[in-house]
């Protein structure tokens, strides 16, 4: 390959961002992106299959994202006294987390064969996670992802 | 409110409307006995101290089951010019006083600024963001005066148009759902910690800052000059099939004066983010909290799911509705690790709305997670300790939620 190719290449990847978000479903290419947009410290934590990046967010709210051994992000937690930003962490799957909002005030609560999110709490103190079931790399528990 | 976060028994939406016009007609401020609306005349009355208010569940809007009500008199600070507001909601799931717009129109308030730029907020709720203003006011309940704190303004004809950072036009903003006048956060925390902007976002990541605690949206009795460490909600018992009006009160302070002491309470502290840990149904809920701004008692049904079934309903949906009502135990985590065991029951959720009642103890619903939310329910025949981040009192030091039966 030649050095314009890979030039080429990596310019195709950034005006797709389908390839470039660090979000549920997106991989791990963004992620510096991600941070910079959350203004967020990040540090990692490798597993045996997997990686968790945790990014801790002034004041007080941390997300992990859990990336396969192939960089592929399968599943989001957080916990702190307010809630991520949705949109960028969620990506695609906002607007299911839109729709169950709706289903339930009180908390979001979606179960099925493709998506899990659960998000709940009260100011100061949220809790809630996503992930996507067929992506779960075998060994790790989903009720681990928290 | 959290939030809030907020579920609404039937999803009648006229009666939003229907509550900010009443308020936008009785702004007329002057002094504080102006009422944004009447409906408290007709409340039964009960004596009161003077750090105490009333509280009703069923007087406000009428579609919205297990939803505690209070006045508020938000005042531009240091004068006499204040507006009473009503049908706020009692929240002890979040931090500070938010107000719509309409229901203070006649306040000229000022924003609180940094280095000149007004502050704006994106709060968080479960149900959806509130985008709005940060303003300087004087909060006053009974004789408490919480001087020029800073409070959210909702839905503001100056900032109607929300961020994508807050929500945008995906919806899922609290102010279009809100059944009420405005939310009043006397939770664990003194300051809110959401997110401040001094711009309006055109990106998903620009003006957005480090705000200062002390210019954050404050807990109103944080600010109080002496029954600041805390409240006491206390509501009566009510039957099995609910009732339309349940009148109790909210008093300030914890230790402080005769009617607060915490003698003889069962008291939970809590970790830094407010959860306690619940055992029910062989599961461990370790992200347990106590919110009377969340209308029933939600939990995940576990192993239970084929009694604990999901109502069926648009009306109730989110509910439990069993074909009878259960009865259950569970085991709350005392101070030095003590248990102490709460009853309480699951009825059929169709079955109390068709009684067209407002306050039920044995509402219940679902929740995803290892959570517990012991909802209003949990307050019914009980008198429910707040105690505030940092603050002290013979309970010990906050963030700790304590109860007498």
């Amino acid at each position: 390959m030649t050095k314009s190719t890979g030039k080429f290449i990596c310019i195709l990847l950034l005006s797709l961002p389908i390839f470039a978000k660090a979000e549920l479903g997106g991989n791990l290419t963004g992620i510096t992106q991600e941070q910079k947009t959350f203004g967020s410290s990040l540090t990692s934590s490798p597993q045996s299959n997997y990686t968790i990046y945790i990014q801790s967010i002034s004041p007080d709210l941390v997300i992990k994202e859990y990336v396969s051994s192939s960089g592929n992000i399968f599943g989001v937690a957080w916990k702190g006294s307010t809630l991520p930003n949705f949109q960028i962490l969620l990506g695609n799957y906002y607007s299911n987390y839109l729709s169950a909002q709706q289903q339930n005030p009180r908390s979001v609560f979606l179960q099925d064969n493709n998506l899990v999110i659960e998000s709940s709490g009260v100011m100061g103190g949220y809790i809630g996670r996503a992930f996507l079931p067929k992506q779960v790399p075998t060994g790790l528990a989903p009720t681990a992802i928290q | 409110m959290h939030k809030f976060y907020r579920k609404s028994f039937m999803r009648i939406f006229v009666t939003t409307f229907l509550l900010l016009i009443l308020s936008a007609c009785g702004g007329g401020g002057g002094d504080s006995s102006s009422s944004s609306s009447s409906q408290n005349t007709t409340l039964p009355s009960i004596n009161l101290a003077a750090n105490s208010v009333s509280i009703n569940v069923g007087a406000g809007s009428a579609e919205n089951a297990n939803t505690p009500y209070v006045s508020v008199t938000i005042c531009k600070p240091n004068t006499t010019t204040c507006v009473t507001v009503d049908n706020i909601l009692l929240d002890t799931g979040s931090t500070g006083l938010r107000v719509f717009a309409s229901a203070i129109s006649s306040l000229q308030l000022s924003a609180v600024t940094q280095n000149s730029a007004p502050i704006i907020e994106c709060a968080s709720f479960i149900n959806g963001s509130a985008w709005g203003p940060v303003k300087l006011a004087d909060v006053r309940m009974s004789s408490e005066l919480a001087s020029s704190i800073p409070i959210q303004i909702l839905a503001d004809p100056n900032y109607s148009s929300i961020p994508s950072t807050c929500g945008g036009s995906w919806g899922a903003q609290l102010s279009t759902t809100l059944k009420t006048n405005g939310i009043l956060g006397v939770g664990l925390f003194v300051n809110d910690s959401q997110n401040y902007f001094n711009c309006v976002p055109t990106t998903l990541n620009n003006c957005r800052i480090n705000l200062n605690s002390s210019l954050q949206v404050q807990n109103p009795v944080s600010a109080f000059k002496v029954n600041n460490n805390g409240i006491i909600v206390k509501l009566p018992s009510v039957g099995v099939l609910g009732e339309s009006l349940v009148t109790g009160s909210l008093i300030f302070g914890i230790d402080t004066q005769s009617n607060n002491s915490s003698v003889g309470s069962n008291v939970i502290p809590t970790d830094s983010n407010g959860f306690f840990t619940t055992y029910f149904n062989n599961t461990t809920f370790t992200y347990s909290f106590i919110d009377s701004g969340s209308n029933a008692l939600f939990f995940s049904s576990g192993s239970l799911s084929s009694v604990l079934v999901p109502c069926s309903s648009i009306a109730v949906i989110g509910f439990y509705c069993p074909s009878a009502t259960q009865s259950y135990t569970a085991s709350l985590t005392l101070k030095n690790n003590m248990q102490a065991m709460v009853g309480f029951s699951a009825a059929n959720a169709q079955t109390l709305i068709d009684t067209g009642n407002n306050a039920f103890s044995n509402l219940t619903g679902q929740i995803g997670g290892n959570l517990f939310d012991w909802g209003l329910p949990f307050f019914y025949g009980r008198s429910v300790y707040i105690g505030i981040t940092g603050r002290s009192s013979s309970a010990g030091t906050g963030p700790y939620y304590a109860y007498t039966n």
